[in-house]
């Protein structure tokens, strides 16, 4: 499924650095692996989980699908924006958006160990938050190949309007992990501890 | 004219090509944690690491390693 969802994002994110052919075949070759693999996880549930598999994954697909829109008029509206709150609080929204591509793994073991649903949404809104900093992570080490290529990132944003991204990355994170504190219990915090403090999560 | 243009530049695009190549090739690549060259190109399934951190969230939260429950999907 990570390989899948990092070929069809390549795919939204085509460059000419990729050659058209590359990218075509990247394409076929996606979508067949993306076709059989759900055929063969839905044979592999049992039949009373399958329905509620492949909804959430079509709701999934389809929140998936809106991401480039979302990347790009987020940084339009950063580029244009006249405020500094309306900067960041567009930067936010958009990593918030683009954090819906943790959803189906979180869904998946839902749905397999049929996890009573209070205890679901909260581990899907702790997931969604800690992969909102773990992509912030991403386009900061990603950011120098970003700006070369024009991905829409809100640091690239960032970075074409100002020439800097560091004060924007310190104030997105804050506010982040501050929307976290509001709804986290001791087993979040203690996880994004771990996880934020060992990188290894968000920096790979 | 236009379709043999087409049908030279398919031929130059996807050769041989099998889909049960890719089925043996992404197979291989949901077994591990490395990523694998498919015809050129290469898929990559741990970037991000999505699937480690809903792991690492259900084990914290449910109070077991997932791994150790027979057919899960972190083994």
């Amino acid at each position: 499924m990570d390989s899948i969802v990092n070929s069809a994002d390549d795919i939204a994110d085509y460059t000419p650095v990729i050659p058209k052919e590359d990218l075509l075949r990247s394409e076929i070759l996606g979508y067949t692996s993306w076709t059989l693999f759900i055929r063969e996880l839905e044979k592999s549930l049992p039949v009373e989980q399958r329905k509620a598999f492949l909804d959430s994954l079509l709701e999934y697909s389809l929140k998936l699908s809106r991401i480039p829109l979302v990347e790009r008029n987020s940084l339009e509206k950063i580029l244009f924006a006249r405020t500094h709150e309306e900067e960041i609080e567009t930067a936010i929204e958009c990593y918030l958006y683009r954090a819906i591509d943790i959803d189906i793994f979180v869904s998946l073991i839902g749905i397999s160990l049929n996890v009573d649903e209070k205890l679901f949404s909260r581990i899907r809104k702790v997931a969604m938050y800690m992969r909102t900093y773990a992509i912030l992570d991403k386009d900061i080490a990603d950011l120098e190949f970003d700006a070369k290529t024009g991905a829409n990132t809100p640091l690239v944003a960032f970075l074409r309007k100002y020439g800097t991204i560091e004060p924007y990355v310190k104030e997105i994170r804050s506010k982040i992990y501050n929307h976290f504190l509001e709804f986290a219990d001791e087993k979040a915090l203690r996880l994004w501890e771990t996880i934020f403090d060992n990188t290894s999560l968000s920096q790979k | 004219m236009v379709k043999e243009t087409v049908k030279k530049k398919e031929a130059e695009l996807f050769g041989d090509f099998l889909v049960s190549d890719v089925l043996l090739e992404v197979s291989r690549l949901w077994r591990s944690e490395v990523s694998v060259k498919i015809e050129g190109i290469t898929f990559r399934r741990n970037k991000h690491l999505r699937t480690e951190l809903a792991v690492a969230l259900f084990d914290s939260y449910l109070g077991f390693p997932l791994d150790e429950k027979p057919g899960n999907y972190a083994s």
